[in-house]
């Protein structure tokens, strides 16, 4: 069970409550509380709704967004650690709904300049940047599109912290490029909340606030990762140390275990920083070994391979028909406390195992925990997988053929 | 008894059960508890600080009463039903953050005709009421309201004080507290217990176990030549087992340096049980000696001892009084040559077959000349407020003097004295450059805590020292010390603090100097004896906390202290099982309690340390192996594991020097016939203080003993530590602190940059004044908690500690070094708890 919440001001951005704030356990929703940790991402999404009237609650989620929060469990364990990405106010009559989603602070365009006195074509549209350029550098190389000014809302920034839009130009010039960049920026720079009224979807009885947290890894979604001056290719585990020291605004530390994996280290499509380190993560390492990459206590970013199959004994086993985890099949871990990124070993699921199996890949009652989802209504939940070697091994095959991702 | 049920806010209180002709007599049909709306739980305030009011921990009771109001005219009566609905309205106004101005509570009070003390219970709305028709009688004939009902809703549970009212501390205690006003403590560690079994007066006596092999006792050696001394404590052998002819040693008094004084010897015989025997030492060697039979059962014993005059007058006295009884008279000895420097009470030797048991003592007395009071009685009784310290340590201050400059004279030792002035030698008047020496011959010490009677007055710079073996460093600069409830702090950090002879005897030593001097107006009078406060915990009794469900907790940790750094983390775990021989702190240089041994591997040694406890910490020095392997190996033994079954949150103490931030990690594994391994973590300070790392969860005995069941194995902790980036630096690690997670555990810890600082205490409040306050408040306002400077964050849940069972609460305290958490053994707290109980019904005489 979660023990407290803790809401206080982003450390980086100072964004968030006036005073900062505890909510103990009586004071969430009963089995309101959630949270979700990956093996790749670390601290992915956590939620949770409190109480209280409509005034204080409306006050609370207008300066919420950005904020600090930390869950403990019952005996005071960090369980979570993230900041509020978004609130809904719910109440009698309708919800508010309030977050970061669609703001962008650092916005431009991406175009095909238009061949001189030529039509320009289409118009400005939100799309998936990194979709398109990855197409688009694909197709037909990467310098064929160009890029406008950069346009900064610096109060937004500094706020909420740096987060890179892109635009789709279509065929355009710089100056009107540029007006597109601008025009987004003028009126996404900060998050406005959405009214929905009640219907019979959205019917609250009483007055709650909603927070949905992401973990500070999801901050890595807030950029974009450039990087040309230095050609050519760098061990893996440099390029990703890289990557968080351009842009990783919200990273306080980073753990990253060295790999000379070579990899590119050049980056010039509108790609999102994590992306780029989920995929330097994909690609393990020279011998094959799979890494993981996120973001857990005190906003460290751990880079580092899993524990070795064919060395290691699985840390968590779960038998049928129980819920609960026990840590070296020994004692139970209380849930908010479980973590992803071990091996997990099903007991009682093939019970008559003569002989051990060479590696906890070819173990049938061995998975690989690739994410947990603690929630106080349904306990724990789990997403595994027994590998992810053939991802691996056809992102290090990209890796041969693709080098400028 | 008298009956009581009304309502007040303290100030205006209606009473419901009047039975004069006019007033309020409740027709009342109390619904009970039931659940109710939601919306009237949690439509609550959220304070700015996240605390809310108590009453919503629980769904709130929902009674309704049907009043009948009888007035001597129709606006008296009306005029009473204002102030029933005034009233309410405040209930109301109270419990919503949107009517500030309401700050007083409203609350029931109620007790029944015989029943002996009162309950409380917070209002919180009236959810409903309804008035019967006025225009008709009985009100327009006799001035009544028959049949006013009204539906209120309280907080749940009946309290055992006002609300928002702060009731006596809960008596609190722990057993270094009692034992460390002693100088020292002979024999094993953990053979001399405070318990209740012993208690011969109060609640608590002092438990001698007794084994007719190992000798146990509590020694004195405070005394510097004493020509004359009294020494008085309660005794109880309790059926302990001997054979005819068998003698236990049980007071022994001698010159320091040997040379007997006296003996007090318990002997048995199968004809005549239990008797004392006296024995004066005369100076030759020899003794007078005579007996007193005793009961087996509690008894007063009292020593009185004063030399002879002078050679050949043969004039010495020495006395046993049994029960205020002199039962032994021996006042023409030839003692002039002897003096007393030392006193042991307890189980000091052994004659014939003792076959075991345990003696009880309590109330030991000590005076150094037979007509002056007590210098000070050792009670172990419980308290309300008690130093906690930060270590497991088992030596303790030897020496205190106060030093005069201009006469270059020190005072008597006044280590074992309860009321000792401070700074005077001779009654002189304290001047620049004179000063209060503490010292240890043991070894390091890093806390002395001062508690004194009466602060004195004057207008004085006073600065805290330590000798470094060249010069006095002043370990901060004070404008003054806190003498009061106040406790100097020291950790060596330079671990170079050196022994220095001060009046002859060579020590560790700290003084509280007087670098100027204005006025000098009255020294300052000590409450009891300096000491250096032991024990990471503090215990509540069995019955400390009663009622029928788990109370509201307000805890509150004092710094009233003189230190360089400053508190910003506690971390604390309740247990109320296994107390016999848990300790939560394991020293991994050694001197530990029973059942623990520690062997060194991999390129680690014991290296003698001033910063250490126990004066050695496990140096790893990753010469030969820098891969995580077992670096140490900690043992708890089979015959103990069965105190320590449970959960804990396993933090290690440990200093990298060289080497850099992230290279050196470390890693718990459990060995109990299972293999349990947690995780890596990495040590984040090189050249620092000394670092707390948070190993983990881990559990001890997880498969539990059934009932009955005996342990068959030991526990083995492997700390394992690695150095990557192929660097070699020193890891010094400390200790090991098991906090217990599996009852109640909570950290606190300072929101930003607001450690407590001095004069100033946390505050963690479970529903007393606010639920969930998690705040440092000043104690320099006046009367009650404080007044808030700073808010804190609290981690887990809040204080929850059951009803009708004895426990001890363990603690952390850590202080804050750019965002690492750092345990510097010199932090220290007062502990102070307060507890409102809770009943569902009747309170009784409880």
């Amino acid at each position: 069970m979660i023990g407290s919440i803790r809401v206080a001001k982003n450390p980086v951005t100072n964004s968030g409550p006036v005073s900062p704030f505890t909510v103990y356990a009586d004071l969430i929703v009963e089995n309101s509380y959630e949270h979700e940790i990956r093996a790749m991402g670390g601290f992915w999404r956590s939620s949770f709704d409190i109480l209280g009237t409509f005034d204080e609650l409306r006050f609370m989620m207008l300066n919420s967004l950005g904020a600090d929060v930390k869950s403990y469990s019952e005996s005071s364990a960090l369980a979570f650690h993230g900041y509020v990405h978004q609130a809904i106010l719910r109440f009698p009559g309708g919800q508010l709904r309030f977050r970061l989603d669609g703001v962008g602070n650092s916005v431009w365009s991406r175009y095909l300049a238009a061949a001189s006195g030529g039509d320009v074509g289409s118009v400005a549209q939100d799309y998936n940047a990194e979709e398109v350029a990855r197409l688009s550098t694909e197709l037909e190389g990467s310098t064929s599109t160009a890029r406008s000014t950069k346009q900064n809302d610096l109060v937004s920034q500094a706020k909420y912290g740096i987060i890179d839009h892109v635009l789709s130009g279509g065929i355009s010039s710089s100056g009107v490029a540029d007006n597109q960049a601008q025009n987004y920026l003028a009126v996404n720079a900060f998050p406005k909340p959405s009214f929905e009224f009640a219907d019979e979807n959205i019917n609250p009885g009483s007055t709650s606030l909603e927070f949905i947290v992401y973990g500070y890894y999801r901050t890595l979604d807030f950029r974009m990762y450039f990087q040309t001056a230095s050609p050519g290719n760098a061990n893996a585990s440099d390029v990703a140390g890289a990557v968080i020291a351009d842009v990783g605004q919200f990273i306080d530390s980073s753990r990253i275990v060295a790999n000379t994996l070579q990899i590119s280290q050049v980056y010039d499509t509108d790609r999102r920083a994590s992306n780029i380190l989920f995929d330097i993560a994909r690609r393990g390492d020279a011998s094959n070994n799979r890494h993981v990459i996120g973001v857990y206590e005190n906003r460290e970013i751990i880079y580092q391979a899993i524990p070795d199959p064919a060395t290691s004994k699985p840390e968590y086993y779960r038998a049928l028909g129980e819920s609960n985890i026990k840590k070296d099949a020994q004692y139970i871990i209380p849930g908010p406390e479980v973590r992803p990124g071990k091996w997990l070993r099903i007991t009682g699921l093939f019970p008559y195992r003569t002989s051990d199996y060479s590696s906890l890949y070819e173990d049938p009652s061995v998975q690989f925990i690739e994410a947990v989802t603690y929630s106080e209504s349904n306990g724990l939940e789990f997403t595994s997988s027994p590998d992810q070697s053939f991802e691996m091994s056809m992102s290090n095959a990209n890796a041969q053929s693709i080098s400028n991702l | 008894m008298a009956r009581q049920y009304a309502i007040t806010d303290g100030t205006t209180t209606v009473s419901l059960i009047n039975t004069g002709v006019t007033g309020i007599m409740a027709d009342r049909g109390g619904l009970g508890p039931t659940s109710v709306n939601p919306d009237v739980v949690f439509n609550s305030p959220i304070n700015a600080d996240g605390a809310t009011l108590g009453a919503y921990r629980y769904p709130p009771v929902v009674e309704e009463y049907r009043l009948n109001i009888f007035g001597s005219s129709e606006d008296q009566t009306a005029l009473q039903l204002q102030q029933v609905l005034e009233l309410v309205k405040k209930a109301r106004q109270y419990n919503n953050i949107k009517t500030p101005w309401q700050r007083t509570p409203v609350y029931i009070i109620s007790q029944t005709a015989n029943e002996t003390n009162t309950r409380y219970g917070l209002i919180l709305a009236a959810i409903d009421w309804s008035i019967p028709d006025l225009f008709r009688a009985p009100f327009e004939s006799d001035n009544e309201i028959e049949q006013f009902r009204i539906t209120i809703s309280r907080a749940p549970f009946w309290r055992a004080s006002i609300p928002e009212t702060l009731p006596a501390a809960t008596p609190i205690g722990n057993a270094a507290y009692n034992a460390a006003i002693i100088a020292d403590l002979g024999g094993s560690y953990d053979d001399l217990k405070r318990t209740e079994a012993a208690a011969i007066n109060g609640d608590y006596g002092g438990a001698v176990a007794v084994d007719g092999a190992t000798t146990n006792f509590w020694q004195f050696d405070f005394m510097v030549a004493d020509a004359s001394f009294s020494m008085e404590f309660e005794f109880d052998p309790n059926t302990l087992g001997m054979n005819d002819g068998s003698v236990v040693g049980l007071f022994h008094a001698n010159k320091g340096g040997g040379g007997n004084v006296a003996w007090v010897y318990l002997e048995y015989t199968t004809v005549g049980g239990y008797r004392l025997r006296l024995l004066a030492y005369e100076d030759g060697g020899g003794n007078q000696n005579g007996t007193s039979d005793i009961t087996d059962g509690p008894h007063t014993i009292r020593v009185e001892f004063t030399a002879a005059t002078g050679p050949g007058n043969n004039d010495g006295i020495t006395q046993l009084f049994v029960d205020d009884v002199l039962e032994v008279d021996k006042s023409a000895v030839d003692s002039d040559t002897l003096t007393v420097g030392l006193v042991k009470i307890g189980a000091n030797n052994y004659s014939g077959t003792v076959t075991g048991g345990t003696l009880y003592f309590d109330d030991i007395k000590y005076a150094d000349s037979t007509d002056e009071n007590w210098h000070f009685t050792i009670d172990f009784e419980n308290t309300s407020i008690v130093p906690v310290s930060n270590y497991n340590q088992q030596t303790q201050i030897t020496h205190v003097y106060n030093y005069d400059d201009s006469l270059t004279a020190f005072s008597e030792n006044i280590v074992g004295q309860w009321d000792a002035t401070l700074f005077e030698v001779a009654g002189s008047t304290p001047a620049a450059n004179d000063a209060l020496y503490i010292g240890s011959d043991e070894g390091v010490f890093f806390t002395a805590a001062i508690i004194a009677a009466f602060a004195g007055v004057r207008n004085a710079a006073l600065v805290t020292q330590y000798w470094d073996g060249g010069a006095w460093v002043t370990i901060t600069a004070y404008s003054d010390i806190v003498i009061g409830t106040g406790v100097i702090g020291f950790s060596n950090p330079d671990n170079d603090w050196a022994q220095k002879v001060e009046n002859g005897v060579n020590a560790y030593w700290l003084r509280i100097f007087l670098s100027s001097v204005t006025s000098w107006t009255s020294s300052p009078i000590l409450a009891r004896n300096i000491y250096s406060p032991q024990g990471t915990y503090i215990d509540i009794d069995q019955d400390a906390i009663g009622g029928d469900e788990s109370p509201d907790s307000l805890l509150l940790l004092h710094t009233v202290k003189t230190t360089p750094n400053l508190v910003a983390w506690v971390i604390m775990g309740l247990k109320t099982r296994g107390l016999d021989n848990f300790n939560s702190t394991i020293n991994l240089g050694g001197s530990n309690p029973t059942g623990w041994s520690e062997v060194e591997l991999v390129d680690t040694t014991q290296v003698a340390s001033g910063e250490s406890p126990s004066g050695q910490v496990a140096r790893c020095t990753f010469a030969t192996d820098q891969d995580m392997v077992s670096r140490m190996t900690m043992i708890l033994n089979a015959a103990t594991i069965a105190d320590y079954e449970g959960a804990y949150r396993i933090y290690l103490r440990v200093k990298q020097t060289a080497g850099n931030a992230g290279d050196v990690a470390l890693r718990i594994k459990m060995i109990s016939g299972e293999v349990s391994t947690g995780n890596a973590v990495f040590v984040r300070e090189v050249n620092e203080g000394i670092e707390l790392l948070d190993m983990g969860r881990f559990e001890i005995l997880p498969q539990k003993l059934v009932s009955g069941e005996v342990a068959a194995i030991s526990q083995l902790i492997d700390i394992q530590a690695s150095s990557d980036n192929g660097t070699t630096p020193n890891i010094d690690i400390y200790s090991m602190e098991l906090i217990p997670v599996d009852e109640w555990s909570f950290a606190a810890r300072t929101t930003g940059d607001t450690p407590i600082g001095d004069l100033n205490s946390i505050q963690i409040d479970s529903g007393i004044l606010r639920r969930g306050v998690m705040r440092a408040v000043s104690e320099s306002a006046a009367g009650g908690a404080g007044s808030s400077v700073a808010f804190w964050d609290g981690e887990g849940n809040l204080p929850s500690l059951p009803t009708g069972r004895g426990g001890r609460l363990h603690f952390i305290f850590g202080a804050d070094n750019g965002g690492i958490l750092e345990a510097p053994y010199e932090l220290s707290m007062n502990a102070e708890l307060y507890n409102v109980e809770h009943w569902l019904h009747l309170r009784g005489a409880a």
